[in-house]
C-alpha cells in the first residue's frame, strides 16, 4: 500500500516539474518576441523623428542647391514610401536608402560656403546627427533583442515551443547600410 | 618545436590585440579624469556644481576623461559607458556625461532620456562648439570641461526650476580672448625651443604634456590623482541615454 502512494508521489512530482518547464517555455517565445517589438518600436520613432526633419531640410537648402533637385526628389519620394510599407524589411530598406540619400545632401553641403554659415542649417544638421546616432543606438537595441530571439528559436525545445505559439519565422536584423558612415567620393 | 611555441605565442598575442575591448572603467566619484587633465581645482568645483545639483534636481551630470575610445567611436562608446554606469535616476534617465576622449581629439555630450528636452541636440552641438572646442584647441582643458559642464548645468536648473549656487563660482569665460598667460607661457617656451632644442635635456620641466603636440606648458605637474571628490556621492542611479546628444572633434 506503501509503495503505491510513493509512486503516485513521484508521478505527480514529475508532472509538476515538466507541467511547469512547459508552460515557461510556452511563455518564452511571447515575452522575446514582445521585446523585440518593443525594440523595434524605438527604431520606427527616431526613424519617424527623422522623416519628420527632412520638410525642414530640404526647403532649407533648395536655395542653395540648385543641382541637387534629383535627391530632394528621391528623398520625397522615400518618405512617402516609407509611409507605405508594410513589412519590417520594407521599412528597413526604404530607411537605409533615405540614410543614403541623406547623408549625399549633408556631404554636397560642405561645398557650399554660404549655407555652412546658415544658422538654421547647423542647426538642423546637428539635429539630423543627433537622429542618426540615436537610431544607430536603437538599432544596436534591436539587433540584439533580435539575436535573443533567434537563438531560442534555434534551439532543441525552443523551436517546439516557438512554432506551437506561432512564433515560426526568425525575426529581421536591421543591418546598416555599408559603408553609411565612410566618405562618398567625388569624382569629377 | 620552439619556433612552433613562438609563432603560437604570436598569433595568441596578436589575437588578443584584436579582440581586445574598449576600455570601459569603473567610475569613482562625479568626476572622472582618467587621462590627468584637469586640475585639482577644476575637479572639485566639477564634483560641487555635480553634487548640488543632484541634491537640487536628483540629476546626475557625470564627466570622464579618457585617453582614447578605441575601437569604439566616441558616440559608440558614450552609450554602452553611460549604461553600465547608469547615470541619472532609474525610470527618470536624468543623466548627463560630458566625456573627452584626448588622444582622439574628440569629446561628447551624452543626453539621458529625461533631459533631452532640456538639452536638444542643436543646443548640445551649440556647447561644444562655442563653450568647449575653443579651450580645447588652445589645450586648455579645465576652461573648457568647466564652461560646458557650467551652460549644461544651467540647462538642467531652468528644466527643474532651481538655482544652482555653485555656478557662481564659475565665472564665464570669454572664448575669443586670444591671449591667456598660457599663451605667453607657451609662446616663451617656443622661442626657448627653437633658440635651444636642447633646452629640456638640461632643464626638465615640471609639468604636464599637451595633447600629442610634444610641448610643454608651465601649471606644476600634480600626481596621478583620478577623480574621485565622492563628497555626497552615493553612486549612480540606472539611467539610460539613446544616444541624444552631440560630439565634437577639434
Amino acid at each position: 500500500m506503501k509503495k503505491i502512494w510513493v509512486v503516485l508521489l513521484v508521478i505527480v512530482g514529475v508532472v509538476i516539474v515538466f507541467g511547469g518547464m512547459v508552460i515557461a517555455g510556452l511563455n518564452k517565445p511571447v515575452i522575446l518576441d514582445e521585446q523585440v517589438n518593443n525594440a523595434w518600436a524605438q527604431v520606427e520613432n527616431q526613424l519617424q523623428r527623422r522623416n519628420d526633419l527632412i520638410p525642414n531640410l530640404i526647403s532649407t537648402v533648395r536655395g542653395y542647391m540648385e543641382h541637387e533637385r534629383g535627391t530632394f526628389e528621391k528623398i520625397t519620394e522615400l518618405r512617402s514610401q516609407w509611409a507605405k510599407a508594410a513589412t519590417t524589411q520594407d521599412k528597413i530598406q526604404t530607411a537605409n536608402a533615405i540614410t543614403e540619400a541623406l547623408s549625399k545632401i549633408l556631404m554636397v553641403s560642405e561645398n557650399y560656403p554660404e549655407l555652412k554659415a546658415n544658422e538654421n542649417f547647423l542647426s538642423l544638421q546637428a539635429q539630423l546627427e543627433g537622429t542618426e546616432n540615436r537610431i544607430a543606438v536603437e538599432r544596436m537595441r534591436y539587433n540584439d533583442e533580435v539575436k535573443t530571439f533567434n537563438a531560442y528559436q534555434r534551439t532543441i525545445f525552443g523551436s517546439v515551443f516557438c512554432s506551437l505559439r506561432g512564433l515560426g519565422q526568425p525575426r529581421v536584423y536591421f543591418k546598416a547600410v555599408e559603408g553609411a558612415k565612410d566618405v562618398p567620393k567625388v569624382v569629377f | 618545436m620552439k619556433k612552433i611555441f613562438i609563432t603560437l605565442g604570436i598569433f595568441i598575442f596578436t589575437g588578443i590585440g584584436f579582440c581586445e575591448d574598449a576600455d570601459f572603467r569603473n567610475y569613482t566619484g562625479y568626476v572622472n579624469d582618467y587621462a590627468n587633465i584637469l586640475s585639482d581645482g577644476t575637479k572639485a568645483k566639477l564634483a560641487g556644481l555635480s553634487a548640488e545639483i543632484e541634491n537640487k534636481t536628483t540629476s546626475q551630470l557625470a564627466v570622464l576623461t579618457i585617453d582614447t575610445t578605441a575601437p569604439l567611436d566616441i558616440e559608440a562608446y558614450a552609450v554602452k559607458l553611460f549604461e553600465k554606469w547608469g547615470i541619472g535616476r532609474k525610470g527618470k534617465n536624468n543623466g548627463v556625461l560630458i566625456l573627452v576622449a584626448v588622444k582622439d581629439r574628440a569629446v561628447r555630450i551624452e543626453v539621458g532620456y529625461g533631459l533631452e528636452g532640456a538639452i536638444p541636440d542643436a543646443l548640445a552641438k551649440n556647447i561644444i562648439e562655442k563653450s568647449i572646442l575653443p579651450f580645447f584647441k588652445r589645450g586648455d582643458y579645465d576652461t573648457g570641461v568647466l564652461q560646458g559642464a557650467a551652460v549644461v548645468s544651467k540647462l538642467i536648473a531652468g528644466e527643474y526650476n532651481v538655482k544652482i549656487s555653485e555656478l557662481d563660482n564659475i565665472k564665464v569665460a570669454d572664448p575669443s580672448k586670444k591671449f591667456s598667460i598660457f599663451d605667453f607661457l607657451f609662446l616663451g617656451l617656443v622661442i626657448i625651443m627653437v633658440v635651444r632644442r636642447s633646452f629640456f635635456l638640461f632643464f626638465p620641466m615640471p609639468g604636464r604634456r599637451r595633447g600629442k603636440d610634444g610641448y610643454w606648458y608651465g601649471g606644476g605637474g600634480f600626481g596621478g590623482s583620478s577623480g574621485g571628490f565622492s563628497g555626497g556621492f552615493g553612486g549612480f542611479g540606472g539611467g539610460f541615454s539613446g544616444g541624444g546628444g552631440a560630439s565634437g572633434r577639434w
